[in-house]
C-alpha cells in the first residue's frame, strides 16, 4: 500500500517499530537466522538533529541530537534491507535490516508479522500506554472564572 | 532532500575508515611525486565504466560538502557515489568539486572548471581521468616541484591540445585544476604545479 506521495506505508510502519523495539526481542527472533547477506553500507554511528514543532504547528526547531546508527545490506535474492536506530547497537541495526529486507517478500510477510512484528506492537503498545498514564496523573486542567470587570 | 533508489546500488569499502585513509595516502604520495605510479588497493565493488583505483579516490575524497560531476549516462554510478559518500551532484562541469571523466566520456575542456581564487585556491576541481594507459618514461616532459629533473608520461587520451590548455592554466598558479589519472588499478597524479612539455 503506498499514499499520496509514494511511501509504501507498511514498510513504513514496520521500519519504525523495529527502530523501536528492545534488542533482546529481535535477538529471540534473529539469532538463528540462516540468509546470507552482503553489506552494502556497514552499521555506522553518528548523530542526527531531531527537529519538531510543538503542537505540530508554528516553526520548526531544534530539540537536540540523537546517537542513531544505520546499515545497509542485501540478500542474495536482491533484496535491500535498511534500518536507522536509535543508539549505538550496530547488531539492532543488523537485525532490523535483515528484518525489513525479508518483510519485504510477499511470502514470508505474514508469517514475519505474526512472529515478530505483533508481539512488537504489543510492547510498543503497552510502553505507551504506561507513559500515557503516568503523564495523565499530573494532567492539571485550568478554569478560567469570567472576571468581574467585563 | 531527495530519496535515492538503492536498488541497483553495489558494496563500497568493507571498511570504509582504514580504506580510505589508505587511499588518500596514496593520493598525497601521487601529487607530491608527479608522473609515479602506484596501484590502489580496494574492495569495493565499482560501477560499470569506473575503474577500482578511480572508485576507490572518489570514495575516499568525496563527502557531503561536495560536488562531484559525472557524465549524463552514468546515473548508475551517481547514485552509488550519492549513496556511499553523500555527496551532491553538478550538472555542468564547471560547478563541480570532483568531475570524473571515463574513457568514452567526452571530455570536459580543462578551462571551463573551477580553478579557485587567488584568496582560496583549494576551491578548484579535482579531475579524475580514467585512460586506457598510463606509461612511465617515455611520451611528454613532466618538470616541477616533486621531479628532480624531469620524469616522462605517456597517455593516449592526453593530446597536445590537452597539453596546451593545461598549460595555459600552469600559468595562473596558485589557481588550478589537480588531475588524478587512473588506469584500472594504477593511479598516478598530475597536480597544479607540474609543467607538462611535448
Amino acid at each position: 500500500m503506498y499514499d499520496s506521495a509514494g511511501t509504501d506505508i507498511a514498510r513504513r510502519e514496520w521500519l519504525g517499530l523495529l527502530a523501536r523495539a528492545p534488542l533482546d526481542m529481535l535477538e529471540a527472533w534473529g539469532k538463528d537466522r540462516q540468509e546470507e547477506y552482503v553489506w552494502l553500507r556497514r552499521p555506522e554511528s553518528g548523530l542526527a538533529m531531531v527537529r519538531a514543532r510543538i503542537g505540530a504547528t508554528g516553526d520548526r526547531f531544534n530539540v537536540g541530537e540523537m546517537t542513531v546508527t544505520r546499515c545497509t545490506l542485501r540478500l542474495a535474492n536482491g533484496r535491500h534491507g535498511v534500518a536507522y536506530v536509535q543508539g549505538r547497537s550496530t547488531r539492532h541495526a543488523e537485525l532490523a535490516a535483515l528484518a525489513d529486507a525479508l518483510l519485504q517478500e510477499p511470502t514470508i510477510r505474514e508469517t514475519l508479522d505474526r512472529q515478530l512484528l505483533q508481539p512488537l506492537r504489543a510492547r510498543i503498545a503497552a510502553k505507551r500506554a504506561a507513559i500515557h498514564q503516568d503523564a495523565h496523573l499530573t494532567k492539571v486542567d485550568f478554569f478560567t472564572v469570567s472576571r468581574g470587570d467585563e | 532532500m531527495s530519496t535515492i533508489n538503492i536498488d541497483h546500488v553495489d558494496a563500497g569499502f568493507s571498511d570504509t575508515t582504514q580504506a580510505s585513509q589508505q587511499v588518500f595516502r596514496l593520493g598525497l604520495h601521487v601529487f607530491a611525486r608527479p608522473g609515479t605510479l602506484v596501484e590502489v588497493p580496494s574492495d569495493a565493488v565499482a560501477p560499470k565504466g569506473i575503474g577500482a583505483a578511480a572508485n576507490a579516490l572518489l570514495l575516499a575524497l568525496l563527502d557531503q560538502d561536495v560536488s562531484l560531476y559525472l557524465a549524463p549516462q552514468r546515473s548508475a554510478a551517481a547514485t552509488y557515489y550519492r549513496f556511499h559518500t553523500g555527496c551532491t551532484l553538478a550538472s555542468i562541469p564547471s560547478e563541480a568539486d570532483f568531475v570524473f571523466v571515463g574513457i568514452e566520456d567526452e571530455m570536459p575542456s580543462v578551462e571551463t572548471l573551477k580553478i579557485g581564487t587567488e584568496y582560496a585556491p583549494d576551491e578548484s576541481a579535482t579531475m579524475v581521468r580514467e585512460v586506457s594507459l598510463i606509461e612511465v618514461g617515455v611520451g611528454m616532459t613532466l618538470t616541477g616541484p616533486g621531479i628532480q629533473t624531469e620524469t616522462r608520461l605517456m597517455v593516449p587520451e592526453l593530446d597536445t591540445a590537452f597539453a596546451q590548455t593545461r598549460s595555459e592554466i600552469a600559468s595562473l598558479l596558485p589557481r588550478g585544476v589537480d588531475i588524478f589519472l587512473t588506469c584500472a588499478n594504477q593511479l598516478c597524479g598530475l597536480p597544479r604545479s607540474t609543467r607538462i612539455g611535448v
